[in-house]
């Protein structure tokens, strides 16, 4: 897996290209931006804990070791962000769980470039457990994008903070106006 | 949707998730290949290749070095310089049934792996204190903003 700074970045520059080609549409900028990091944070955090207490002699349930792992690959994410999804206002829950999966999905292609020595990850699992990679990056081989593409996305958004823009975004009457010198668009909107 | 189709679908979600997590535990502990597999059954695994991926180093001795992970130990045998315990690394060699050792082909030490798991713990603890503000909760429902 990718780091989770550079997950979350590519996650920001994905939906500020979205929005500057479609200025008008809800950028559901959270909804993506939960999606792409939340395959390493469901699905990663928790079984490296338990990896942790494993090594240290703690008597821990198989699934707890390894039941995290369908949270990274598609059929966990469309079950996950379909579960999500339902805890939403039922007008957004589409937009919700289509966002939540394409975040996802696009943390699952980031990682795909990733080389764990023939490991790779099991796209159609259960169906099959065939593992895919592209090898073209060692797993540490994004850490120098990291800053980076932190600081692009920031710069993508304004130089304003994405969520305070995001609050800013915030649709329905409990939103107040927004003075001048902060509703300038960003670059390309 | 109703609310009883929805908490329905709701238990259906939760319930296909940890059905996955279980084939995932049982095909991870019962699958015919890795370490985990050849200790099982050392004889049918003599000379097999495998891999160990993210082992850390324990220790090192004259024939190489120790390498451990969920609370498994191997015995690598390693004519390279062994790396010091507490790395993490990738190993991709042959099984021994004799000794249960991996003779190792290749050894692929994650020199930066220390910094990734930084880098992953700040952007954890980012992700659950920012993440939230773009959301807020409406009559028992969650609302996304923007």
């Amino acid at each position: 897996m990718a780091d989770l700074i550079t997950h979350a970045a590519l996650g920001l520059l994905f939906k500020r290209g979205q929005r500057a080609l479609w200025p008008t549409r809800p950028p559901h900028l959270a909804s993506f931006s939960l999606g792409s990091v939340l395959p390493d944070l469901l699905g990663r955090v928790p079984a490296d804990t338990a990896v942790a207490l494993a090594s240290h002699g703690l008597r821990v349930p198989d699934l707890l070791l390894y039941g995290w792992g369908p949270l990274h690959i598609p059929a966990g994410m469309v079950s996950l962000s379909a579960g999500l999804s339902l805890l939403f206002r039922s007008d957004q829950r589409r937009a919700v769980f289509a966002n939540l999966l394409g975040g996802m999905l696009l943390h699952l292609l980031l990682d795909l470039f990733q080389d764990h020595a023939g490991g790779g990850y099991l796209l159609l699992f259960p169906l099959s457990d065939r593992p895919y990679e592209l090898g073209w990056l060692s797993t540490e081989g994004t850490l120098w994008l990291a800053p980076v593409l932190a600081g692009l996305a920031l710069w993508a958004w304004g130089g304003r903070h994405p969520l305070r823009r995001l609050r800013a975004l915030s649709p329905g009457p409990p939103t107040p106006p927004r003075p001048p010198s902060s509703s300038g668009p960003g670059p390309g909107g | 949707m109703a609310a009883s189709a929805r908490w329905f679908a709701l238990a259906a979600c939760v319930i296909a998730l940890l059905g996955l997590g279980q084939l995932a535990a049982v095909h991870a502990t019962t699958r015919p290949q890795g370490i985990r597999a050849a200790q099982a059954d050392p004889v049918a695994f003599d000379g097999q290749g495998l891999m160990m991926l993210l082992w850390q180093v324990t220790a090192t001795n004259d024939a190489g070095f120790e390498v451990a992970h969920e609370g498994h130990r191997v015995q690598v045998i390693s004519a390279a310089p062994a790396p010091p315990p507490g790395s993490q690394v990738t190993v991709e060699g042959r099984f021994r049934a004799r000794d249960g050792a991996v003779l190792a082909e290749r050894v692929t030490v994650h020199r930066w792996r220390r910094a990734k798991q930084l880098i992953g713990l700040a952007g954890t603890i980012l992700a659950v204190l920012v993440l939230p503000l773009g959301f807020r909760v409406e009559g028992g429902e969650l609302v996304e903003r923007g």
